[in-house]
């Protein structure tokens, strides 16, 4: 059976006729779910909803683009992973330009505020490994970011993503693997480059 | 990257991979230098499973689909240089519903002081200010409400 015909093929398709209780059940549906991808790789609890808020404004924008090929929580997976790698970025600015505004003894002062204890090394490396993956990511293209989010974030096996994304097994496999290497090579490049990590 | 080793990485990486798979990365070192540069990038990605570090997801709040509707018309009224261009979009209903209402409670208020007056305009002018700007506030803050809900 063709996803179009399955009964949240006709949710959305009412959702894109403007029927306002189809979408607000889009949202009820897969809220959760969003919220739980956003947190996982943002891990900013306050951010959290407006990220969300912002996905799903951005579903409800492109609905009407949605062409059924992939099943809506694909889709919507997809408009999520990217937002926080935007929202990422935007951050990243942010800090860049908040630290360029602090002088050297105040950065020394911020950075011995706190003396660290075991929790807080611990902490410490399991964000620097957080946010060294979320670099690598950020330098493969949307699609591959997707597919190794889904893989190993998610859990899918190469059967089902071939199945909700409808290409052939071999072609995931393929596609995958290419993405790999892709951050295998990302991380030899930002490992050349340490003042950038 | 030999043929064998690409054609079975993700079955190695879920402990399937063959025999010939493995005794190819015993032989060569080229392969078992990629294939272990590539699961250790692949087990990184891990760290970003929800829950990965034992923290659960905030919840969606109750109020979360109001204040995406909230977030959807103004998105779309800033877009369109206001309400009345924007698209056919259903949310529309929620904006010229907002508009109406504000329109509906006017006339209302007015009325209803003409009435309750049943003199000369200059009367109930007169009226008006002796409700002082108390009432005013307290009917701007029930809309607010009304609109809030309504969203
Ligand atoms: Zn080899």
């Amino acid at each position: 059976m063709d996803y179009e015909d399955t009964p949240e093929g006709a949710l959305v398709r009412r959702a894109q006729e403007g029927d306002e209780a189809a979408f607000r059940e889009v949202v009820t549906r897969y809220q959760s779910k969003v919220f739980s991808i956003i947190h996982g790789i943002v891990r900013q609890r306050n951010d959290v909803e407006d990220i969300a808020q912002q996905v799903f404004a951005k579903v409800y924008f492109s609905l009407r683009n949605f062409d059924f090929r992939s099943s809506l929580i694909t889709w919507i997976y997809k408009i999520t992973v990217n937002e926080c790698f935007d929202y990422l970025r935007k951050k990243k600015v942010r800090k860049l330009v908040y630290e360029s505004d602090m002088s050297e003894d105040e950065s020394r002062r911020v950075e011995n505020s706190e003396p660290p204890t075991d929790r807080s090394v611990r902490t410490d490396t399991t964000l620097a490994r957080r946010d060294y993956i979320v670099k690598l990511l950020d330098r493969v293209s949307d699609e591959e970011k997707q597919l190794l989010m889904l893989k190993e974030v998610e859990g899918y096996s190469v059967e089902e993503l071939a199945s909700m994304l409808k290409m052939n097994e071999n072609t995931i496999k393929v596609k995958l693997f290419r993405a790999r290497q892709k951050l295998v090579k990302a991380a030899q490049r930002l490992d050349r480059l340490p003042a950038a990590v | 990257m030999h043929d064998i080793v690409f054609r079975e990485f993700e079955d190695h990486l879920n402990g399937n991979a063959s025999a010939a798979f493995h005794d190819h990365l015993r032989t060569c070192e080229s392969c078992r230098g990629e294939v272990e540069g590539i699961t250790g990038i692949t087990s990184l990605l891990h760290e970003l499973a929800p829950a990965a570090d034992g923290n659960d997801a905030p919840q969606p709040s109750p109020a979360f689909y109001a204040a995406l509707a909230n977030r959807i018309v103004e998105t779309e009224a800033s877009r369109s240089w206001g309400l009345f261009s924007i698209g056919d979009l259903f949310f529309r209903r929620v904006a010229f519903a907002s508009l109406i209402l504000l329109a509906c409670l006017g006339s209302f208020l007015v009325t209803r002081e003409a009435s309750e007056g049943g003199a000369d305009a200059a009367s109930i002018m007169a009226q008006h200010d002796a409700i002082s700007s108390h009432s005013d506030s307290a009917d701007r803050e029930r809309l607010l409400v009304t609109l809030a809900e309504y969203r």
